[in-house]
């Protein structure tokens, strides 16, 4: 474990992947820990600490129902964590299936499955998962499905493409007269070579998808309340903007911050070619 | 491609094998015939050359007997069940994000040989017997040679040692001093095995030194074929006289 860190670090030794892995980890534990513990219950509400201001018992001070806003924004970051991985596994996963799909083997097949990608890529994502949230109605877990739904398209046509320009290379013909079979030619030669393309899009995308659920949570149509999200907590706080200005400052920045660690990690990577 | 047990002195034999491919140009479809009705054999263990010049045919030859590219009409029976190739860019053919480890195992994981030890050795034995070291193993095609990584696609051609072996401009992208190693490795390797090359080329001079029969392609038919020094010597063809005089081999 420790020896494999070791060799990240060697390879991708810059400025960009370093800050941006400490900063995805410090999210990354706190959305961990967001799950056991936080200071106080985050649905507590306490009528004597409306909108009170950060101090030593509340870092990040209290919201509008007397509520620690450190420990919403803790289950906040969690909630938006996981959503935009599970959203981008399944956007990614079942785009580079339909993308290596077509991109291996052409033709008919791929020309129908593009043109529906298209049609897909057609809508703004975050357009077409609230379309699909109207549908199945709101929920941590439709939330997924939609913006996964919503992701397949640019993930498609990435690894499409890729596969494509792989495809035609002189080793795939190779390892078809050695007798490899199309599934082992896909997964076990192709994907290695596109790993770099993918890993940075993947990346890209975890950014898209913290964006687009805190879009939908501000909207109202992402996680219910009473269950904290960051972008619900950010549209709350438009209200007191003047009053408790830390409310938004604090939720903002949370979002930001997790964008911004993702960010510089996949800038970091993409360096090293 | 089928075994054919009553002549086993064979290796290919093709009757009228004609490919044609068709392209929409303007809204129009237009054929174009490669090759019209070739008709050949090729002996067992035997090294034939295919000459001529760009376009006329040679590599689709290559990829219609492989079965990459469709045959039209006419049939013919290969003596092999898996031929292989050398292919001639030595840099698009090698995986670039495996080690050389990985793609000289990979014919054998192919084949059904399950033992690991098994495997390791054969790859070991096979760098060895195409001059290389060991210690190229763990490294990726990137870090390697040109006339390296020629070798090593020999390697992974002759890995399960295939009786026809398809060489399409082998030694083209390498420097000089290369080009005749790796033909005398080629070479050195068929003596010992008894595999038959199919050695496609535009380099008349190489081919004189390395085939021991020549085929002339031109527009997709054999202009002309036989034994190297007959056919250098007294070239019948006109077409087979112009290239000999280009190389510079005969004088007009």
């Amino acid at each position: 474990m420790i020896k494999t860190v070791k060799k990240l670090f060697e390879k991708y030794k810059g400025f960009n992947f370093c800050a941006g892995l400490i900063i995805t980890a410090v999210i990354f534990l706190i959305a961990v820990t967001g799950i056991f513990y936080t200071p106080y219950p985050s649905t507590a509400m306490n009528a004597a600490l409306k909108n009170a201001a950060p101090g030593a018992a509340h870092i990040f001070g209290c919201d509008n129902y007397g509520r620690d806003i450190f420990s919403r924004v803790m289950e906040g970051i969690k909630n938006t964590f996981f959503i935009s991985f599970f959203t981008v596994l399944l956007g990614s996963v079942a785009g580079m299936i339909l993308g290596a799909v077509c991109g291996y083997y052409g033709g008919k097949l791929d020309n129908i499955l593009m043109r529906l990608n298209d049609a897909l890529f057609a809508f703004p994502s975050i357009l077409l998962a609230m379309v699909i949230i109207a549908l199945v109605g709101p929920g941590a877990f439709n939330v997924v499905l939609a913006l996964g739904i919503a992701f397949i398209p640019s993930f498609a046509r990435i690894v499409r493409a890729e596969f494509k320009k792989q495809a035609s290379l002189d080793y795939i013909a190779g390892a078809k007269l050695m007798g490899a079979g199309d599934i082992r030619i896909m997964f076990v030669h192709i994907l290695p070579n596109i790993l770099p393309v993918l890993i940075s899009s993947v990346m890209i995308g975890f950014n898209n998808a913290v964006l687009a659920e805190a879009g939908l949570s501000f909207l109202g149509i992402g996680v219910q309340p009473p269950e904290a999200s960051l972008g619900r907590m950010l549209s709350e706080a438009q209200a007191f903007l003047f009053t408790a200005p830390w409310y938004a400052v604090f939720t903002g920045l949370s979002i930001a911050l997790m964008v911004l660690g993702f960010a510089l990690l996949s800038e970091g990577i993409s360096e090293k070619k | 491609m089928k075994d054919n047990t009553s002549s086993t002195e064979i290796m290919i034999k093709a009757e009228n094998i004609s490919v044609s491919f068709t392209e929409k140009r303007n809204g129009r479809k237009v054929t174009h015939t490669v090759l019209r009705e070739l008709s050949f054999e090729m002996k067992q263990g035997e090294i034939l050359g295919l000459a001529g010049e760009s376009g006329s045919g040679k590599s689709t030859l290559a990829k219609t007997l492989l079965g990459i590219t469709e045959l039209q009409c006419g049939e013919f029976t290969i003596n092999d069940k898996s031929p292989q190739m050398v292919f001639q860019d030595p840099f698009s053919a090698l995986n670039p994000a495996k080690t050389i480890r990985f793609i000289l195992e990979e014919p054998l994981k192919i084949s059904g040989v399950k033992d690991r030890e098994e495997r390791l050795k054969k790859v070991k034995d096979s760098l060895l017997s195409v001059g290389l070291e060991e210690i190229l193993l763990e490294r990726k095609p990137a870090e390697l040679s040109g006339g390296q990584r020629q070798r090593i696609c020999i390697a992974a051609a002759l890995m399960n040692d295939p009786g026809l072996l398809i060489a399409d401009e082998p030694v083209s992208a390498l420097d000089v001093t290369v080009q005749a190693q790796v033909l005398a490795l080629l070479k050195k390797l068929k003596e010992e095995r008894g595999f038959s090359i199919l050695f496609i080329s535009h380099d008349l001079r190489t081919m004189y030194n390395f085939c021991d029969r020549v085929m002339i392609l031109k527009e997709g038919r054999i202009a002309e074929q036989g034994k190297v020094e007959e056919l250098y010597r007294d070239p019948k063809d006109p077409y087979t006289k112009l290239l000999l005089e280009s190389a510079g081999i005969r004088q007009s």
